[in-house]
C-alpha cells in the first residue's frame, strides 16, 4: 500500500483522469464571463454581460427553466410516493421472486432511453388529450423511478427492521409504525434520493428532445436549440449557473446522508 | 397471509404506473410494428452495409471508450480507495459532481474546447504548431472523448467500492508471504477487484451504445451511431418505421448484451467465492 | 389455567413444522425460561405470544383472554430485544415514554413513571442522551425500561443477556432478577444459554426441534436431564455406554466394555434390568480426582489439562472407551501424561436406557 512506484503511477493517472473530468467544465465557467463576442481562451475581459443576455436575449431561458423545474419537482414527488412504497415492498418482506420484482420496478434502467423516447412519441401521438408536457412528465417518471427505487433500497438494506416491531409492542398501529418510526428514520436517505432524481430529471435531454413542441421546451432542449445556431457565451453562462445549483445540492445532500453512501 | 396482502398494496402503485407508462408501450409498439411490417425493416438494416456500419461503428466506440474509461479509471480508483491524505474527500466530490452536471453542458464543454475555431485549434494556431485548424468535431474522436469524460466517473466509482471493500489484511498476507508490491497487486489486488471492474465495464459500455446527446453534439450527421441515426430517420428522412425497428434492434442488442455480460460476472464472481460483498 | 397460556401451539411453515403442539402455563408474576438450541422453536413461539406470527392451530391466553385475533400493538406484551432495538432517533427519555405517549397520557404523568423506571434500572440522569451516546449495558437496560414502563401483562426476554461481557452477565442476572420480582410480572425469557436460564428462571422448558422434552426447577433439570441429549445439552459433558451387571437396594451397577465398574443410587434415573444396555452420565464437576490409588477409584491416565480460571478442565483416558471429562476446583494434580485415579459419587450418576 505504501510502495513508492505502484503510488507515483496511479497518482501521475489520476491527475491525468480528473483534469480530463474537469477541464471542460472549469472552461465553460472562465469563458462565460469572457467580455468578447466570440469563444475565445484566455477571456479578452470579464463582464457579466451573457449572464444578462440569458434574460434580456430572444430565446425565452427562464420559460425553459420553469418548465424543467415543473417537470422535474412533479416527476419526482410522484415517484418517492410509489417507489418508497415498491421498496418498502421488496425490502421488508420476503418472498420467492422478490428479486424478479426488483429488476421489474427498475427494468427502464436496462432499456436505451432513445427508444423508450421514441415509443413514447409514437404512442401518445394518438393520444389527442395529452399535452407535450404531460407525455415529457411520463417520460421522465418512468426513467427517474429506477434511481429512486435503487436508492431507497440501499438505505432500507440498512434499516434496523426490529425496532418496528419494538414499536408495534409498545403499542403502535401500523400507520403509527410507519410515521413515527419509519418514516424519521428514512427521511435524510429519501430526500437526497429525491434531490438526485430531481436533478436527473431537470438535466434530461433525450425524452425532452423527442416529446418537446414548440410550446412546450425544457431547458436542455432549448439549449440544444440555441447551439444550433448560435455559439457564443450565452449557454456557457447558463451552464455555470445550473453547475452552482448542483454543487449546491452536492453540499446538501453531503449534509443529510455523507457523500460516501454514493460510492456503493 | 396479511404479510402478502400488504406486500401487494405497496407494490400496486409502482407495478400499474410501469405497465401503463412503460411495459404496455413498448411491447404494443413492438407487436405492432412486426404485424404491420413483419420483418421488412429489420432485414433492411441488417442487409444494407451503411447500416450495419453504424452498427458496427457504435460497437467500436463503445469498446474503445471502455478500454479507455479503465485505463484511466482503474489507477485513479485504486489511488482513491487506498490513500489516506485529505485530498481523497476531494476527489470523491470530483467525481460525483459530475453525475450532477447535464450531458448537454459536458458534450457543450467539448464543442466549445474541440471545435474548428475552438480553443484546442486557438491554442495550436497561435503557438504555431498547426497551418490550419485540425477537425475533431463531428469525427468518432470527438464523439469518443466526449462519452469518456461522460462515463469515466462511473467506471471510477464503480472500482472504488470495490477497492475498498478488499480487507488489507489479504493483501497484507501476500507480503508477508513474500509478494513484493508489483505481485501482490496483479495476483491479490487486481483479481479481487475484478466484480467492481467487470459491473463498470458493464455499465460504461451499455452507456456507449445507448448514449444520445453526446454523439448527437458532437457526431452530428457526419458521424451517426446508432441513437443519432434513429434521430435522423424521424427529422430528415421522416421513416418512422425504420426508425422503430432500429429502436428495439438497439433494445434487444443491449439485453443479451446484458444477460451474456452478467453471466460472465456472475462465474466470476463464485470463483472469487463471494467472499467479500461486491 | 394459568396467567398466560399456551394451548396447542402450532407453527407450520410449508412443511417444516417449527412448534408442534406446545403446551404451557404460567402463573401470575412466575418467571419462566425456554431453553434450546437455535431452530428449536423457541423464537417462533416468543414471536406468537407477542402477536408477530399467527400460529396454524392453538391459541395464546393472557389473564383468560384469547389473544389470537389481536393485533401486536393491542396485546400490551412487553419485548426486550436481543439487538435492543432502542429508535436511534429519539432519546432514552422518549424511546422510554413512547408507549406512554401513545396512551395519551397526561405529560406529569409520564415524567413520574419514566423516572421512577429510571430509578429502578438505575440509569438517572441519563434521559437526554441518544442510544449511540450509551455503552452496551446502558443500552440494555433502556430497552429493559422501555419494555417495564407500559406496566405490561407478560414480559419476553428475548436472550437477554447474550451481548453482555462477562461481569455486566453476572450483574445483570442479579438486576434482573430483582427487577422481576419487585414488580411482579410474569415472564418469558427466550434463550440458549443454559448457565442463564439457570440462573434468572424459576422454572425451565428445554425444547427441541419444535418440542417440549422437559420442564422442571433450575435445580432439578440441572442435576436431573431427562434423556442424554439434555444432559449433553446442560452441560455433562460426560456421556458413557455401558451394560447393567446387577440391581439391589436401589443401586444399580453398570460395567463397561473396559471392564470398569461405576454405581448409581439416583432415584430419578431411569430403572434399568440386567443386561441392558444404558448410557450414564455425570457433570464433570462432580467427578473427585486423586493422584494416588484409593478405594473405589479407578485408574486412568491424564490426556489434557485446561486451566480455566475458576476451575481446570481435566480430559482422563483409558478408563472407558470414551474420553472422561472432569473439572476440578483448585486443582494441583497430576500434570498432562501422568496416572491420576478418579471416583464417581453414586447419587450423582444418572442412568439412561438406551
Amino acid at each position: 500500500m505504501r510502495d513508492e512506484r505502484v503510488n507515483w503511477f496511479s497518482k501521475l493517472v489520476t491527475v491525468l483522469a480528473y483534469t480530463f473530468i474537469l477541464a471542460p467544465m472549469i472552461i465553460i465557467v472562465i469563458i462565460s464571463f469572457n467580455s468578447g463576442e466570440a469563444i475565445q481562451f484566455p477571456p479578452s475581459g470579464v463582464s457579466l454581460r451573457w449572464y444578462e443576455y440569458i434574460v434580456t436575449g430572444p430565446t425565452n431561458f427562464l420559460k425553459g427553466l420553469g418548465n424543467s423545474l415543473k417537470v422535474a419537482a412533479i416527476a419526482t414527488v410522484f415517484d418517492i410516493f410509489i417507489g418508497v412504497f415498491a421498496s418498502l415492498s421488496v425490502t421488508k418482506y420476503n418472498f420467492k421472486g422478490r428479486g424478479l420484482l426488483v429488476s421489474f420496478f427498475t427494468s427502464p434502467m436496462f432499456i436505451p432511453s432513445i427508444s423508450f423516447a421514441f415509443v413514447l412519441l409514437r404512442t401518445t401521438a394518438a393520444i389527442k388529450m395529452m399535452t407535450p408536457f404531460s407525455k415529457i412528465l411520463v417520460g421522465h417518471l418512468i426513467i427517474i423511478l429506477p434511481y429512486i427505487i435503487r436508492n431507497t433500497m440501499s438505505i432500507l438494506v440498512n434499516y434496523n427492521w426490529t425496532v418496528e416491531d419494538a414499536a408495534a409492542s409498545l403499542g403502535a398501529n401500523p400507520a403509527q409504525v410507519f410515521f413515527k418510526i419509519t418514516l424519521p428514520l428514512i427521511k435524510p436517505g429519501i430526500i437526497s434520493g429525491a434531490m438526485l432524481s430531481f436533478l436527473y430529471s431537470f438535466d434530461e435531454a433525450v425524452i425532452s428532445s423527442f416529446l418537446t413542441s414548440a410550446k412546450f421546451l425544457t431547458l436542455p432542449v432549448q439549449i440544444i436549440n440555441y447551439l444550433e445556431f448560435t455559439f457564443d457565451p450565452t449557454v456557457a453562462a447558463i451552464s455555470t449557473i445550473l453547475m452552482a445549483a448542483s454543487l449546491v445540492i452536492m453540499i446538501l445532500i453531503n449534509k443529510f446522508v455523507g457523500l460516501d453512501s454514493m460510492i456503493n | 397471509m396479511k404479510e402478502k396482502r400488504n406486500v401487494l398494496l405497496l407494490a400496486l402503485p409502482c407495478t400499474l404506473t410501469l405497465l401503463i407508462a412503460f411495459i404496455i408501450p413498448m411491447v404494443y409498439t413492438f407487436i405492432k410494428a412486426l404485424i404491420n411490417d413483419n420483418l421488412t425493416y429489420y432485414t433492411k438494416f441488417f442487409t444494407d452495409p451503411f447500416y450495419m456500419k453504424i452498427f458496427g461503428n457504435t460497437i467500436k466506440l463503445s469498446l474503445k471508450t471502455t478500454l479507455l474509461t479503465l485505463v484511466l479509471g482503474y489507477p485513479s480508483a485504486y489511488f482513491i480507495a487506498r490513500t489516506k491524505s485529505k485530498i481523497k474527500s476531494i476527489l470523491i466530490i470530483a467525481t460525483i459532481f459530475p453525475f450532477l452536471v447535464s450531458a448537454v453542458i459536458r458534450a457543450y464543454g467539448w464543442m466549445v474546447i474541440l471545435g474548428d475555431s475552438g480553443i484546442l485549434n486557438q491554442f495550436l494556431l497561435n503557438a504555431g504548431i498547426i497551418d490550419s485548424p485540425i477537425k475533431i468535431m463531428y469525427t468518432e474522436t470527438a464523439v469518443m472523448i466526449g462519452m469518456a469524460q461522460l462515463v469515466l466517473p462511473y467506471m471510477i466509482l464503480s472500482i472504488t467500492g470495490v477497492i475498498q471493500n478488499i480487507d488489507p489484511n489479504v493483501e497484507n498476507a501476500a507480503k508477508s508471504l513474500g509478494a513484493n508490491p508489483v505481485q501482490t497487486f496483479f495476483k491479490v489486488t487486481f483479481p479481487l477487484s475484478a466484480p467492481g471492474v467487470i459491473s463498470g465495464c458493464i455499465l460504461v459500455f451499455t452507456m456507449g451504445m445507448t448514449s444520445y446527446i453526446t454523439p448527437q453534439l458532437l457526431g452530428g450527421a457526419q458521424y451517426l451511431t446508432m441513437s443519432t441515426l434513429v434521430y435522423s430517420q424521424i427529422k430528415t428522412t421522416y421513416n418512422l418505421e425504420f426508425a422503430n425497428a432500429i429502436c428495439y434492434i438497439l433494445v434487444f442488442a443491449i439485453l443479451i448484451f446484458q444477460i451474456v455480460a452478467n453471466n460472465i460476472s456472475n462465474s466470476v464472481n463464485k470463483r472469487l467465492g463471494s467472499g467479500k460483498n461486491a | 389455567m394459568g396467567y398466560l397460556s399456551i394451548k396447542g401451539l402450532t407453527k407450520r411453515y410449508g412443511d417444516f413444522t417449527a412448534v408442534q403442539n406446545i403446551n404451557i402455563d404460567l402463573e401470575k408474576g412466575e418467571m419462566v425460561a425456554l431453553l434450546g438450541g437455535s431452530g428449536c422453536g423457541k423464537t417462533t413461539i416468543l414471536r406468537m405470544i407477542a402477536g408477530f406470527i399467527e400460529p396454524n392451530e392453538g391459541t395464546v391466553e393472557i389473564n383468560g383472554q384469547v389473544m389470537n385475533k389481536i393485533p401486536a400493538y393491542k396485546r400490551n406484551v412487553g419485548i426486550f430485544f436481543q439487538n435492543y432495538a432502542l429508535f436511534p432517533h429519539m432519546t432514552v427519555y422518549d424511546n422510554i415514554a413512547f408507549s406512554l405517549k401513545l396512551k395519551k397520557m397526561d405529560k406529569n404523568v409520564i415524567k413520574e413513571k419514566v423516572e421512577s423506571i429510571l430509578a429502578l434500572v438505575k440509569l438517572e440522569g441519563l434521559s437526554e442522551r441518544y442510544p449511540r451516546e450509551l455503552s452496551g449495558g446502558q443500552q440494555q437496560r433502556v430497552a429493559l425500561a422501555r419494555a417495564l414502563v407500559m406496566e405490561p401483562n407478560v414480559l419476553l426476554l428475548d436472550e437477554p443477556l447474550s451481548n453482555l461481557d462477562a461481569k455486566l452477565r453476572v450483574e445483570m442476572q442479579v438486576e434482573i432478577k430483582r427487577i422481576q420480582r419487585t414488580l411482579g410480572i410474569t415472564t418469558i425469557i427466550v434463550t440458549h444459554d443454559h448457565e442463564e436460564a439457570v440462573s434468572l428462571a424459576d422454572r425451565i422448558i428445554i425444547m427441541n426441534a419444535g418440542h417440549i422434552l422437559q420442564v422442571g426447577s433450575p435445580k432439578y433439570v440441572f442435576n436431573h436431564p431427562k434423556t442424554p441429549f439434555i444432559a449433553d445439552f446442560m452441560g455433562f459433558a460426560n456421556l458413557i455406554h455401558g451394560t447393567v451387571r446387577g440391581v439391589s437396594d436401589g443401586r444399580t451397577s453398570v460395567r463397561t466394555s473396559t471392564g470398569a465398574v461405576v454405581n448409581s443410587t439416583d432415584t430419578e434415573s431411569d430403572k434399568a434390568a440386567v443386561d441392558e444396555e444404558v448410557i450414564f452420565s455425570i457433570r464433570p464437576e462432580n467427578i473427585l480426582v486423586s493422584d494416588k490409588p484409593e478405594e473405589g477409584y479407578l485408574k486412568g491416565k491424564v490426556l489434557s489439562l485446561t486451566y480455566k480460571g475458576n476451575n481446570t478442565r481435566i480430559v482422563v483416558e483409558n478408563i472407558f472407551d470414551e474420553p472422561l471429562t472432569v473439572s476440578s476446583y483448585d486443582y494441583e494434580g497430576p500434570a498432562a501424561g501422568e496416572d491420576i485415579y478418579v471416583a464417581f459419587p453414586e447419587s450423582k450418576v444418572i442412568i439412561y436406557k438406551k
